[in-house]
């Protein structure tokens, strides 16, 4: 027997943890699952550190998803002509404005109440930043636009879908590094009270005071965090516009928000954007249509050159006017699931 | 309609951390594959009641930082045994202490899990000075032995894991056996 067998021996029969002794650092992570970080900007970025020999230069184009986008579009409701913004002639002239407006649309929309055995189902359009490194080790970026659509059951103890397909990309990373083909995850759990979302926002109040108490209660009074933490909430509350009217009226309250005047949601969509500094070179913005005032999306944008440190060798630089986020395209009730992938990872999580 | 399939596919971990990124509770699928044996890695080093310590503040750290995985990894393993070193590390007198307190044979049985090597010749005459080299590594040489003698990393995931070279792993390696061999052998002139 070597020296590095003997080592090996040591303690060998060190049993695994089980699930009980495993039980409370469980909890703890999952705790965390609803909790906003420290101006942690709610944007998804692949920061793939890939191997710089096997990246080659392949000059990837993008591919349009204009038909998606305009039917989507009408199916979020337009601009109908008794909407809030046919009405006024000038664009809010700052972010608080925007955001009463906003609030006010969502008001006028109703939540979607899906009966027993019927699933909410949501499509968003979804702009990821790849980063890859050249042979000479230089940072490439490469924008992937992905399908993302969510089956939520109404009813808790169902399983619910998600589901992901990359589209299309812009910039030099392989093809294998961004299309991995339709991916869905059955989550089969569902005995957890307050999840998937639909589930949870349920049982949120509607009343602004309330819902800033509620969000407070976890993030603390520094407007960043609530801006975080809203953000997520914003884009989980399509599914109950009430909800969504609530916390606009949060944000429109928050210091430090702004108007940012010609936005443009990741499915290209013109909108007018409420938008907060993230304090770390970038900035995360709430998209509204130019007329309904009716959600469109959110966004990071990277307002600054940034170098990313990452362990080992896979620091990067996000360049000036890198951007995420996601576009709704459309939200519905639909009767059950849609056929799942037969490669679908079926997982079964514990509260 | 839900087509069952027998077959389930299996999300790799960089699938689900980058999943987890909007849909945290995805992560949870990690600490279930991962965590028993990392509180296992981490009991042998510092004792059952620490183990926990150590899991939980690895997998809190590691959901933190979820968004600057390195998708190209498949395996998490290296990325999480490589934060649960660093938090190791933030105890590491206490474990130098527990093995230096194991070698007076001054341990509390019971915080040493089913106890030292069991085989015949397991006895504290032959891991006595097997654990005092040990104690007396560098703490980057300790870290790299162990990952490859206990939590069963390869070089160039143990490299992954500790953020060097994997030439640095063979460097680091060959210095703590040679000091285990080096303890092995007072053991066999005794």
């Amino acid at each position: 027997m070597n020296d590095l067998e003997e080592v090996g021996r040591l303690w060998a029969d060190t049993p695994e943890a089980t699930v009980r002794d495993l039980a409370g650092s469980r909890a703890a992570l999952v705790a965390r699952f609803d909790r906003p970080r420290r101006g942690w900007s709610a944007a998804l970025r692949w920061r793939a550190a890939l191997s710089a020999r096997r990246v080659a230069l392949v000059g990837a184009m993008a591919v349009t998803l204009t038909a998606g986008v305009l039917v989507a579009e009408v199916g979020l409701g337009g601009s109908a002509e008794d909407s809030p913004g046919h009405l006024i002639a000038a664009p809010p002239a700052d972010a608080k404005t925007l955001l009463v407006l906003a609030a006010r649309a969502a008001s006028a929309q109703s939540d979607l109440v899906p009966a027993h055995g019927q699933y909410v189902h949501t499509k968003r359009l979804a702009q990821n930043s790849l980063y890859t490194k050249s042979a000479s080790g230089e940072t490439q970026y490469t924008e992937v636009l992905v399908n993302e659509e969510r089956w939520e059951a109404a009813d808790v103890g169902k399983p619910w879908l998600s589901r992901v397909e990359s589209l299309s990309a812009t910039g030099p990373a392989p093809r294998k590094y961004w299309d991995r083909g339709l991916e869905d995850i059955l989550y089969e759990s569902a005995s957890c009270p307050g999840r998937p979302a639909y589930a949870r926002l349920g049982a949120w109040p509607t009343d602004p005071a309330q819902v800033r108490a509620k969000i407070v209660a976890d993030t603390g009074e520094e407007p960043l965090r609530i801006w975080t933490s809203l953000q997520g909430l914003v884009r989980e509350s399509v599914v109950r516009p009430s909800l969504g009217a609530a916390l606009y009226q949060v944000a429109a309250g928050l210091d430090g928000i702004m108007l940012v005047p010609d936005a443009v949601d990741v499915a290209g969509r013109p909108g007018l954007a409420v938008a907060m500094d993230g304090g770390d070179g970038t900035r995360s913005e709430l998209i509204f249509d130019r007329q309904t005032y009716h959600y469109l999306g959110e966004r990071t944008v990277q307002l600054v050159d940034e170098k990313v440190d990452v362990p080992g060798d896979a620091d990067y630089v996000a360049r000036k006017g890198d951007a995420s986020g996601t576009a709704v395209l459309a939200v519905e009730v639909v009767p059950g699931l849609p056929e799942v992938s037969p490669k679908a990872s079926r997982m079964k999580i514990p509260c | 309609m839900i087509m069952v399939g027998p077959a389930v596919a299996e999300a790799t971990d960089a699938d689900l951390i980058r999943r987890s990124v909007r849909e945290p509770e995805t992560f949870a699928t990690v600490f279930d594959r991962h965590a028993p044996a990392l509180h296992r890695y981490a009991a042998r080093r510092l004792g059952p009641d620490s183990a926990e310590d150590v899991v939980s503040e690895t997998f809190l750290a590691a959901f933190e930082h979820r968004r600057r995985y390195r998708l190209g990894q498949a395996d998490a393993r290296p990325w999480l045994y490589g934060i649960a070193s660093n938090v190791i590390g933030k105890r590491r007198r206490r474990e130098v202490a527990r093995y230096r307190a194991y070698v007076r044979g001054g341990v509390d049985p019971a915080e040493i899990t089913g106890g030292p090597v069991e085989d015949g010749v397991g006895t504290l005459a032959v891991n006595g000075p097997l654990v005092a080299a040990l104690a007396g590594l560098r703490a980057g040489d300790r870290d790299t032995l162990l990952l490859v003698a206990w939590a069963e990393l390869t070089y160039e995931e143990t490299a992954e894991a500790l953020k060097v070279p994997v030439g640095t792993v063979r460097s680091r390696l060959n210095r703590a056996r040679r000091k285990v061999r080096q303890a092995l052998e007072g053991t066999d002139h005794e």
